[in-house]
């Protein structure tokens, strides 16, 4: 949060150094009250990402930890292939009091975990009848108008349904339609009104008659544990997070050489810390992205002077999946001529 | 001959793109960590030509007409 732009006008400044007073003064100080207010938590839910034949899956753990003018969700995504979804392992949004969370603070992570946030956190609260639904968890950051029901059942759990009003709606029109024609929302929550489960599914038609073609998209995330957790931990993860972000933004902007020594030498100098903390896994991981990052930053930066010292040596390994997913790996071709070719669609 | 995807392309639209233009050799998705990482690309569509040793003989960045790449395969049979 502190190198973000709005936090560089001179008028923030007074505000930023009030902002961490705060903390501080509540720990030291022991003001009950600013105890109660600043409520910490931790969930983990599991999510399940469809897009047409394009499946993810992954665990995401938020934590909750008080932030200036709202609170602050942390989190840590793998995949099951145990890979980062946004390819990075920890990522962070603000939100602003009880409102919804602001876009322009979040960090452009991965889209794929910020659906998931978003929708949790968007999820519920709604009436019966005709209303609204949120798109985002199917990818569309707008609403959609749905007739909506609510069933309790005996043990008390609460099943929200909102399917698609009117049967199918043209989300874009023109040359290249995109038509919705169906939209369904199921939450499952407890008497309380806490989002256990949910469940969004669409329908797509892109094109017209014979061009047309179908895409599902589907958005499912199951809470496994969610609880409250004490201020020792929170502040664990807080220090953690102030830790581990500079360090993490160095390598999402694949800085020079240069910063990236720098950004190293931070991290190992404190990086004790924090590794017996709640984001222990995470220091480990970005140690090993730290690594990895410094390796490619100290080569040439054109990758045409790097390609050139490919020739005549042996061509890198790789496996990959064809489209119809079965492994690929180079040493299948071994003994004939081979040529890659590298392609996009642009 | 292997197609690699190197941009990341839903498979849907790979295989439209496919059908369109009847593509007939082996299609492999998300090349693009491989590609950029470690066969160096600069822009798509780059070919590398491999010989039968497994070296690396030439790379041929950007659209190439079909006489280039006529010369190129010949370098690499070692004609």
């Amino acid at each position: 949060m502190r190198s973000r732009p709005w936090t560089e006008s001179a008028l923030w400044k007074p505000l930023l150094v009030l902002l961490f007073l705060v903390p501080l003064s509540a720990v030291s100080m022991e003001i009950p009250v600013q105890e109660e207010e600043t409520k910490s938590a931790k969930a983990v839910w599991s999510v399940e990402r469809v897009r047409g034949e394009d499946t993810v899956q992954y665990e995401v753990t938020i934590y909750q930890i008080p932030a200036p003018g709202g609170h602050r969700w942390v989190w840590r995504a793998v995949a099951s292939d145990g890979s980062f979804p946004g390819g990075f392992p920890i990522g962070s949004m603000l939100i602003q009091g009880t409102g919804k969370p602001r876009p322009e603070l979040f960090d452009p992570l991965s889209p794929g975990v910020m659906e998931m946030l978003l929708s949790v956190h968007g999820a519920g609260g709604h009436e019966n009848g005709l209303g609204w639904a949120d798109g985002t968890p199917v990818g569309f950051r707008r609403q959609i108008p749905v007739e909506r029901k609510e069933v309790t059942a005996a043990d008390g759990m609460i099943t929200q349904t909102g399917i698609l009003a009117g049967g199918e709606i043209v989300v874009r029109g023109g040359v290249r339609t995109l038509r919705m024609t169906e939209f369904t929302e199921i939450l499952h929550m407890s008497a309380g009104g806490s989002l256990k489960s949910a469940d969004w599914v669409t329908t797509l038609i892109r094109g017209e008659d014979d061009n047309a073609r179908t895409e599902k998209r589907q958005l499912k995330v199951q809470r496994l544990e969610a609880g409250l957790i004490d201020a020792e931990e929170s502040r664990e993860v807080q220090s953690g997070y102030e830790f581990l972000a500079p360090v993490v933004r160095v390598l999402r902007k694949g800085m020079s050489l240069a910063a990236v020594e720098i950004a190293e030498k931070m991290f190992n100098e404190d990086r004790k810390d924090h590794e017996k903390g709640p984001l222990g896994d995470v220091v480990k991981e970005v140690a090993g992205l730290l690594k990895a990052s410094k390796k490619v930053a100290a080569q040439p930066l054109d990758p045409d002077v790097r390609a050139r010292k490919m020739i005549g040596k042996p061509a890198p390994a790789f496996t990959l999946d064809d489209i119809d997913g079965n492994q690929v790996t180079l040493e299948d071709y071994k003994g004939k001529t081979l040529l890659l070719a590298f392609w996009g669609y642009s | 001959m292997l197609a690699i995807n190197a941009d990341n392309d839903s498979r849907t639209r790979i295989r439209e793109f496919v059908q369109e233009k009847n593509l007939q050799q082996r299609m492999l998705v998300r090349g693009d960590g491989v590609g950029f990482q470690q066969y160096h690309l600069k822009r798509l569509p780059t070919v590398y030509f491999i010989d039968r040793k497994g070296n690396v003989v030439s790379r041929a960045p950007g659209y190439q007409s079909y006489d280039q790449l006529e010369k190129s395969l010949k370098k690499a049979l070692g004609r």
